[in-house]
């Protein structure tokens, strides 16, 4: 693995105790396999952030949605799949697995936390980036939308 | 195979002398390379200065010559042999790909090369002709895209999480493909469209929000590229989500083949990827 880390348990997936089918604690391979599909973009795991708005515009796992503390009125959009929670270190565990179990409703599965929580993933040098690089606001065309396919119509800048 | 192929040139009674002559040079190529003509004549960039979108277009600029160099840069219908096999002395040399494609495919507006290479596609070792060619008879010249609508299902991804924030719910939406460039991968005029939609009991769109990826201008003339990067998320959220009685959020994901609004009656749209959401009916 690429990523070799010091720490025998870095990825929790946070199951223990509550029944959850194929839970248990992710091994070190599984750490460098979130760092890996983040950096390709693969789109097989989903990253939501719980952290205040704040610190998750100051710069976050990239790909990251924020969805706030609260696992009360988020609704997922069914498809299931792996996902990342990112949240603060000191995080209850009460709130965390109250977001496990929302989250199962949605058909997500597995369900990784960081032990130690957004702090470990930058201590372990997994990406990080401000989303305020990728968004997109809408509504708002502050520019024209060209009328023509090859408006430019500047020759290249590199001629074989 | 090359054997075969001078012999069916043979046969066909075409001789290296047709070719000395300076007969017509597409012509003359396609005389002994069979194939190969055959399967660029089925690439859409053997008829670019050709169809009728094209000619529509290039007439209503004016005729401008500058298109055609990288429409028909040795005149014709479109793009040709002698296009890309650059050189004096036949059998040309091997081409550098992407480097031949650059002159087309990499300049303002026309993005496809620059942003190929700072994709992860060509770290994990992929060309442009490993993903343009694979769908038809593996010749390198059948090289297909987006004009083919087919070639657009299952690029773009849609997820969407709707969260309660301090202002009432949020619809997060994120976008990725797998493009090896950008999408849209060229043409100044082309989009892809986040189109977020709430809808009533019965399906009906109450309220919409659109939200355009492409390229953009300024009216002091400067350009913004705003496409969509290979491995990048794009993100957008959009608030005040159960306005005018909306029950249901759709979140299309669509690509514009036309210049232009997004309701523009001209405009040709493929649909790219789509998600609904039903909100809890505990929801005013
Ligand atoms: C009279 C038949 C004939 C004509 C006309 C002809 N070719 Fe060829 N071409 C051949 C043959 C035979 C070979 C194989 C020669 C070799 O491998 O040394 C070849 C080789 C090539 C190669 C190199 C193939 C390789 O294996 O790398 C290219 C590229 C090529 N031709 C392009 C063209 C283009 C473009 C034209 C038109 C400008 C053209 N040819 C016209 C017969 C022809
Ligand atoms: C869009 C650019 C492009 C155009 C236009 C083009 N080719 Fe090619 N051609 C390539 C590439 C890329 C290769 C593979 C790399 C190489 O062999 O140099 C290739 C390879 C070839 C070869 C080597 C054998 C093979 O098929 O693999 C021949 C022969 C050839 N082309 C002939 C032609 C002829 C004839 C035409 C016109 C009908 C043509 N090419 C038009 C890009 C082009
Ligand atoms: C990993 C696969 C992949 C690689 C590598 C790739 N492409 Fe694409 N390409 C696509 C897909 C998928 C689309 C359709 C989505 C889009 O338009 O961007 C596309 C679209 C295009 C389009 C049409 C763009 C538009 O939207 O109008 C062009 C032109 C193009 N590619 C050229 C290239 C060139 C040149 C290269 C090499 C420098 C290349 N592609 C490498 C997958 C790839
Ligand atoms: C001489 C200019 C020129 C060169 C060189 C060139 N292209 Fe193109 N290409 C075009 C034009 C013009 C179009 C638009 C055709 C249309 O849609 O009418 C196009 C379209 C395409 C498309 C989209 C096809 C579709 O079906 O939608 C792909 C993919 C593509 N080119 C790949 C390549 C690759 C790969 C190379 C290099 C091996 C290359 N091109 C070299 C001019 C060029
Ligand atoms: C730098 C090269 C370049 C120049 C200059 C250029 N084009 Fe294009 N054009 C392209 C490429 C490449 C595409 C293919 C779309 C894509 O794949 O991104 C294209 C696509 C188009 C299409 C869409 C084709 C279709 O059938 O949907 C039209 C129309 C068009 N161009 C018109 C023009 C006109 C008119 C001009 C001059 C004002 C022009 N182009 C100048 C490279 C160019």
């Amino acid at each position: 693995m690429k990523y070799a880390l010091p720490l025998a348990v870095m990825v929790m997936m946070f199951s223990a105790g509550i029944g959850v089918a194929g839970g248990g604690v992710a091994t070190l391979s599984e750490f460098g396999f979130l760092i890996e599909q983040v950096k390709k973009n693969t789109g097989e795991v989903y990253v939501i952030d719980l952290r205040d708005r704040a610190a998750y515009l100051s710069g976050t796992v990239p790909g990251a949605v924020h969805v706030g503390p609260s696992p009360d009125g988020y609704i997922g959009d069914g498809r299931g799949g792996a996902v990342l929670v990112i949240a603060d270190g000191d995080t209850s565990a009460d709130i965390l697995e109250a977001w496990h179990d929302r989250l199962v409703t949605f058909g997500h599965d597995p369900i990784y936390f960081l032990e130690g929580g957004f702090a470990s993933w930058v201590n372990h040098d997994g990406p990080v980036k401000s989303p305020v690089d990728t968004s997109a606001v809408p509504g708002k065309f502050p520019f024209i939308i060209p009328r023509g396919l090859c408006e430019m119509n500047t020759p290249a800048k590199v001629y074989p | 195979m090359k054997w075969g192929t001078w012999l069916a040139a043979a046969l066909s009674g075409l001789i290296w002398n047709s070719a000395l002559a300076g007969e017509g040079v597409q012509s003359s190529c396609e005389g002994c390379h069979i194939e190969a003509a055959a399967a660029f004549g089925r690439s859409a960039m053997s008829r670019a200065a050709s169809t009728s979108t094209f000619l529509a277009e290039w007439k209503h600029k004016g005729e401008d010559k500058a298109c055609l160099a990288c429409h028909a840069p040795s005149g014709g219908a479109g793009v040709q042999c002698r296009d890309c096999h650059v050189g004096s002395d036949h059998p040309f040399s091997k081409l550098d790909v992407p480097n031949v494609c650059a002159s087309c495919h990499d300049a303002p507006g026309e993005l496809t090369v620059r942003s190929f290479l700072r994709s992860e596609a060509l770290k994990d070792g992929y060309g442009c002709l490993d993903c343009h060619t694979e769908s038809r008879g593996g010749d390198v010249h059948d090289i297909t895209g987006p004009s083919r609508a087919e070639f657009l299902t299952r690029v773009g991804r849609l997820r969407v999480s709707v969260a309660t924030g301090p202002q009432g719910d949020v619809a997060v939406v994120s976008i990725s493909h797998s493009a090896g460039h950008a999408l849209p991968g060229g043409t100044s005029g082309r989009a892809v469209w986040l189109v977020v939609e709430g809808l009533d009991d019965v399906g009906v769109a109450v309220w919409r929000a659109l939200t355009r990826f492409g390229w953009e201008y300024a009216s002091d003339g400067g350009w913004t590229d705003k496409t969509l990067k290979p491995n990048r998320t794009a993100i957008v959220e959009i608030g005040d989500l159960h306005r005018a009685g909306a029950r249901k959020l759709r979140t299309s994901l669509v690509y514009q083949f036309t210049a232009g609004e997004y309701d523009a009656p001209e405009a040709v749209h493929e649909q790219m990827d789509q998600v609904e959401i039903s909100f809890p009916s505990t929801k005013p």
